[in-house]
């Protein structure tokens, strides 16, 4: 009865933005950014990511209450360099690590594939350690394997 | 931009697949920090699309299950989500209701006619769609179980199966099991055992 929809989660209402700052008055070259509707798997992240900037003097995350969706972090950099400026880094450095291990997950997945290949084309077939995946003991070699549907 | 960054000349986080098959895989993944990691689960069971039906039109249900219980039974049905980008939300959709453009319709009529009890299960969903049909392991596989019908007891329904994730409902989660574990020795200490007089009893 009292229960919110289960998009309140992610879908962000009419009038509100995703990332919203509040400088802090009281320390200097300090920032509160609250970004709504993001949990800790990004509020982590993003978190661990600005700790690694040496320009960051202080970055922590939370979430106020785990019925409103959103999450603030608060940053605090060096003289010289805006909190948002490293956020924005921090953020588009993340970005490139994720899709560094996405292009190297698409090349791991083609190199074990190939390697499995090569191991099932050799006489006397060893163990496979894709065990279920094929069970072809007897009906011999398939190069295309029709138990496997990955087609990254 | 600096892939490199942080890592300094390792060139960011790498992965080393240990076993991969149709529904399972198992990864080593290095370079990286523990909150990507621990992102990259979150992510995997909670924010990764998949289709579900998500509305049942009961037109005749006699059996012994009431209509909300098969409905919701029909929603945890995993249905092949491998083009599931193609599929656009319902929310974001220029339709009022719902189109074939956001959505795949699903259709069961199943009438027990003969003595023996008649299993319905997911095998007996028709998609209008053949791309997002019910997920079956093999041709012998006879499909999620759905409710069983007596001599008379007949079921038929329409369902439309929508695009979704897993932070609204879980029946849109992708994975049944993920798992990750680090530092097995506990060398960063992380943990702290029990230990009666000293830690080197650990």
């Amino acid at each position: 009865m009292n229960a919110p929809d289960r998009f309140e989660l992610f879908v962000i209402p009419e009038g509100r933005r995703k990332v919203e700052m509040e400088v802090d008055t009281k320390i200097p070259n300090a920032a509160t950014f609250k970004i709504e509707r993001e949990d800790h798997t990004l509020g982590n992240m993003l978190r661990a990511q600005l700790l690694k900037d040496p320009r960051v003097l202080f970055a922590g995350y939370k979430v106020p209450h785990p019925l409103e969706h959103n999450f603030l972090i608060k940053v605090q950099t060096v003289p010289g360099t805006a909190p948002g400026q490293a956020l924005k880094d921090a953020t588009s450095e993340l970005i490139s690590e994720i899709n560094t291990l996405k292009n190297k997950f698409d090349m791991d997945v083609i190199r074990h594939r190939t390697f499995e290949d090569a191991k099932a084309t050799q006489p006397g077939m060893g163990a496979f350690d894709t065990g279920d995946a094929s069970g072809q003991a007897g009906s011999g070699l398939d190069p295309n394997r029709p138990g496997m549907d990955l087609d990254f | 931009m600096d892939i490199g960054g942080s890592y300094g000349t390792l060139g960011g986080p790498s992965i080393n697949i240990r076993s991969l098959s149709k529904d399972h895989i198992d990864f080593i993944l290095s370079d990286t920090d523990l909150s990507v990691a621990n992102a990259l689960r979150r992510v995997m069971i909670a924010e990764v699309p998949t289709v579900a039906i998500d509305m049942v039109e009961i037109e005749t249900n006699t059996t012994v299950l009431a209509d909300e219980f098969i409905a919701h039974r029909l929603g945890m049905v995993p249905i092949d989500s491998r083009d599931v980008e193609k599929l656009r939300y319902t929310r974001d959709c220029t339709c009022s209701q719902y189109c074939p453009e956001c959505s795949v319709e699903l259709t069961m009529h199943v009438k027990c006619t003969d003595d023996r009890t008649k299993t319905v299960t997911s095998r007996d969903l028709i998609s209008s769609n053949p791309t997002f049909a019910p997920v079956l392991q093999d041709k012998n596989d006879a499909g999620v179980m759905l409710v069983k019908l007596r001599k008379g007891h007949e079921l038929k329904l329409k369902c439309i199966a929508k695009k979704g994730v897993a932070k609204e409902h879980a029946k849109w989660s992708p994975v049944s099991g993920v798992a990750f574990e680090y530092d097995p020795h506990n060398k960063l200490r992380h943990t702290q055992y029990w230990f009666e007089e000293d830690e080197s009893e650990w």
